[in-house]
């Protein structure tokens, strides 16, 4: 604490003596302090972040840096609610001013809303240098050439990757050159040992499929299991019997001139149709903000080129191999003549290209994080009640006695779990609804018990740890009753009629899929939607501001009454 | 005039005891605003004496004493020349009752134990202290819950006429220091600015009403200190200056000098004793305690619990005035022989040898000097002696 104290400027000093002595209750949630150490700490996450290496092939993920900060994050969040709940005001029986309560409760939930900065703060920064390796244009550019060029690679599992270990993942370039010629003696070892085989291997090794045309090849979506499952089945079905019947070891199957027909048969699939499948997804990094060609202008381009016949060109290969190598060191610079060479054979291309798609994706994904905030809502939402719950309970926990906070925890634990074992038992038997339904009714009507029990704290001559309890649960509950209410009443009740537009939508389709009202139905049940879903949300949000002006003073003199009542024994 | 003030600040700084002279000099300068120019000097003298004294020794004494005793003459001097100008700008209060209770009754029941509180009727009235005393287990602390408001009743009236009839608002006119207070965080001077200011006293007052209360509780040297870095006694000396600090109607402490030496326990008990009389802001103080001479030496009234009633409730030296015999407690070279040689036999209505001392009860015409006059002549050499006929000491010994 001394070291701290140290890092504590002296203006903050003076700043937290006026404080204290002219706002004891903004004093006593350490804001100022709290802001001051968040600087510094964002400011050391930023240097941390400066610092980390970052490089084309070689960079961490800002995601996982994120939930590494969380463990300091989380450590200095409890240090945070340590010193905050130190210093009370209604424990010690302090004037009481509603706003001088709401101006606590709002800078709480701010404080412990800005705690989150610290993970994020690095992860941004990270992630913004991640996204600044490369320019948008170059980035968007280099993707689309790599992604022009896939037509000419075989892409596939089967070839064999002599960088990847199925245990310890890919090697590092130390010791790549070790395992490759240890990989190359055992090969050369195991092939001695073996007769020399007789069997035809199937071309591209299945990384690739025939096609009886090209118009076959451009409907390959729609009608991929019959076409690419009839025709491959059929190549490979004659491979297969034809190895067969060169089997040595099977004296009744062993036919040389029925291997041959078969053989004949591949042949002439192979003669006969076209050897295609690009897929380009796999290179096409989601994002929300940089423009690629689409797969279809990039496949548009590609068979242009191939049903014209126009030759591999070296330069555009050499740069797709280059785009590839300088974003993954194991995509390999094979050079021009030599993709050239396996495409012909028709084989898994060896420039193990695909390498590079993971750290495009990374960048994609980092260049969308410089509009994290705006592309984000849901997850602010969801940060910014989960710091609003964990103020209300801070505050709560402030102005109560520790014991029926605890009792109130376990208390929220449990009920949930009994009124679903009750719903279970009870459900259609006893009770004609189902269990979804039964929970979420006994869930409405024990939080309007735990309100009708609040005008009970009035009357109350002693102080009592259940109503103690109850009156914390009811604070828990109130902000979001109001959306848990407008919920059940859509739900179950349809009060905003979209069951009944639904219904009515099914009703037209079955009789006419066709029909000139579907249109506008549709369109009308999806602005029914974004209604209602604006109508939750300003619920939820209603809720919470009605508690934070309203209903959380008039909670905090429940509290406060409750703490002043004498005990019973 | 209170020129008895002014007479008791020069004879105090004509003795040695300049620990009291510069908490009365505090006292007599916060009592008048009329003083408000010369109270900032009485606190930094006070805060200078309590700079200088070192921690566990005696009383100042030589240049430093001197000096501060000098400025302290200055001060009381300065007051003096004011003359006539502080009767009429005084702040003396009537005093008024800020608590009664009448037949009020509590019952415990536990493990087949049951226990009764009362009926007991009591009023505290502010500038007065009353002490609450009795064997353990008697209800004292019962008794200075309920005052307190901790604690409910199941029978009688209780009443707080001056406090606001608010439970909250209430407990914030009423201050309560627990046997073993709760441990607390941050500096002391944290802690008594904070308690100030939610109080509502803020800004300068704040500083202001901070300072004097640390001054004059001698926590000067303490400030910054935190809770594990005082001693017991200090520990009670800062609960009573955070409660002070938001000066209360009503201070209730619960055995407050059990763990404090005897010059604590007097300083302690002094200071008490000034709170409750001061002229500006008169408080009602009631405390429970074991060491009963020193609190019928402070209190004006007291309760006295056995068994859960009250066998004596009134002023302090009311008690049994009407009695028909003296008690007193002696100790030395005498045994019951000796005695009723030296006393004659009708002047010995009891002798009660109680292992440490002899109780000996007389008529009420023996007084205390008849009584050391007969054992002088009869060559008794006492170390002790203690007239308790007007104690409730001698309630502890009787059954009721």
């Amino acid at each position: 604490m001394r070291y701290l104290r140290k890092l504590i400027p002296t203006f903050l000093w003076q700043w937290d003596q006026r404080l204290l002595q002219d706002w004891p209750r903004i004093w006593a949630t350490r804001v100022h302090l709290h802001l001051w150490f968040l600087l510094l700490c964002n400011a050391l996450a930023v240097v941390l972040g400066l610092l980390i290496h970052v490089s084309h092939r070689k960079f961490p993920n800002p995601e996982e840096l994120y939930a590494y900060m969380m463990v300091p994050t989380i450590a200095y969040a409890a240090f945070w609610v340590y010193r905050a709940v130190r210093f009370n005001a209604e424990k010690r029986f302090g004037a009481r001013k509603a706003y001088s309560e709401v101006g606590e409760f709002v800078v709480l939930w701010i404080s412990s809303l800005l705690i989150m900065t610290i993970p994020t703060t690095l992860a941004l920064t990270v992630g913004l240098r991640i996204a600044a390796l490369t320019t948008d244009e170059e980035f968007v550019d280099e993707v689309d050439q790599l992604g022009g060029q896939l037509g000419w690679f075989y892409r596939g599992s089967s070839y064999y990757d002599p960088y990847y270990d199925s245990d310890y993942g890919y090697a590092g370039d130390d010791d790549v050159q070790e395992i490759e010629v240890a990989l190359r003696t055992v090969q050369a070892e195991v092939d001695a040992m073996r007769p020399k085989p007789a069997e035809r291997v199937a071309q591209g090794a299945g990384s690739h499929r025939f096609f009886r045309s090209l118009q076959e090849y451009r409907t390959r979506t729609e009608s991929e299991d019959r076409v690419l499952h009839d025709l491959h089945d059929e190549y490979s079905s004659w491979i297969q019997r034809g190895n067969n019947a060169l089997d040595t070891n099977d004296s009744i199957g062993y036919d040389p001139d029925t291997a041959a027909y078969y053989f004949a048969k591949a042949d002439s699939v192979e003669r006969a149709c076209p050897l295609l499948l690009v897929e380009f997804d796999d290179l096409r990094p989601w994002s929300e903000k940089l423009r690629f060609k689409p797969d279809s202008v990039l496949e548009q381009e590609y068979l242009v080129r191939f049903t014209q016949g126009e030759p591999m060109h070296a330069e555009p290969i050499e740069r797709a191999l280059a785009i590839a190598n300088k974003y993954s060191k194991r995509a390999r610079l094979i050079g021009a003549a030599q993709v050239a060479d396996e495409f012909e054979r028709r084989v898994p291309s060896t420039t193990n290209i695909d390498a590079c798609v993971q750290q495009l994706s990374r960048i994609a994904k980092a260049k969308d994080l410089r509009y994290f905030f705006v592309k984000e809502p849901g997850y602010f939402t969801f940060i910014a009640i989960f710091s609003f719950s964990l103020a209300l309970l801070l505050v709560a926990f402030k102005r109560i006695y520790w014991q029926p906070f605890l009792i109130a925890i376990v208390t929220g634990a449990v009920v949930p779990i009994i009124v679903l074992i009750a719903a279970l038992i009870l459900e259609h038997d006893v009770i004609p609804l189902s269990e979804e339904r039964i929970m979420i009714y006994a869930h409405w009507l024990i939080a309007v018990f735990l309100f009708a029990m609040l005008f009970s704290i009035g009357s109350l001559r002693a102080y009592r740890t259940n109503r103690a309890v109850m009156v914390l649960l009811a604070n828990v509950i109130v902000p979001f009753f109001a959306v848990f209410t407008l919920f059940i009443l859509h739900e179950e009740f349809d009060v905003f009629g979209e069951d009944a537009l639904s219904y009515t939508i099914e009703s037209i389709s079955v009789s006419n899929v066709e029909d000139p009202r579907l249109p506008a139905l549709h369109e009308q049940a999806t602005v029914l939607r974004a209604f209602i879903n604006r109508m939750m949300l300003g619920t939820l949000w209603g809720g919470i501001a009605l508690y934070v002006l309203a209903l959380h003073p008039l909670f905090t003199r429940l509290y406060a009454r409750l703490m002043a009542l004498p005990e019973r024994s | 005039m209170p020129a008895h003030r002014i007479d008791e600040l020069r004879a105090l700084l004509a003795g040695t005891d300049l620990s009291l002279a510069t908490r009365r000099l505090m006292d007599l300068c916060d009592d008048y605003a009329v003083l408000h120019k010369l109270r900032p000097q009485a606190m930094q003298l006070r805060a200078d004496y309590n700079l200088s004294r070192e921690m566990g020794a005696g009383e100042l004494s030589g240049g430093s004493a001197d000096d501060l005793k000098e400025r302290a003459r200055g001060i009381v001097e300065a007051i003096a020349a004011r003359g006539a100008a502080l009767v009429e700008q005084g702040h003396a209060q009537e005093a008024s009752t800020v608590y009664w209770s009448e037949g009020v009754v509590k019952r415990y029941s536990s493990g087949g134990h049951r226990f009764q509180l009362g009926p007991i009727d009591l009023e505290l009235r502010t500038g007065e202290i009353t002490g609450v005393v009795g064997e353990n287990g008697n209800g004292k602390t019962t008794l200075l819950r309920q005052v307190a408001g901790l604690l409910n009743h199941d029978e009688g009236v209780i009443h707080w006429p001056a406090a606001p009839a608010d439970p909250y608002e209430r407990r914030g006119t009423i201050a309560w220091i627990a046997q073993r207070s709760a441990r607390w965080y941050g500096t002391l001077l944290q802690n008594l600015r904070f308690t100030a200011a939610i109080h509502g006293i803020t800004g300068a007052a704040n500083e202001d009403r901070v300072q004097y209360t640390l001054h004059r509780l001698g926590l000067t040297r303490f400030a910054n200190l935190t809770w594990p870095q005082l001693s017991s006694g200090y520990k009670l000396r800062f609960e009573l200056a955070r409660m002070v600090v938001w000066r209360p109607r009503i201070l209730v402490l619960d055995e407050p000098i059990a763990n404090l030496d005897l010059q604590a326990q007097q300083l302690f008990l002094q200071d008490l004793k000034h709170l409750a009389t001061s002229a500006r802001n008169p408080v009602s103080i009631i405390l429970s305690s074991q060491q009963l001479h020193e609190i019928e030496a402070i209190a004006d009234r007291i309760v006295f619990l056995k068994n859960g009633k009250p066998v004596y409730s009134g002023s302090t030296t009311g008690f049994d005035q009407d009695r028909s015999s003296n008690v007193y407690e002696l100790k030395g070279t005498l045994d019951r022989q000796r005695l009723i040689t030296a006393l004659g036999a009708t002047n010995v209505l009891a002798l009660d040898d109680t292992g440490i001392v002899l109780r000996l009860t007389t008529p009420r015409a023996l007084g205390p000097r008849e009584l050391m006059l007969a054992l002088a002549n009869a060559g008794i050499e006492l170390s002790y002696f203690r007239d308790i006929s007007t104690s409730t000491r001698k309630l502890f010994h009787q059954d009721t």
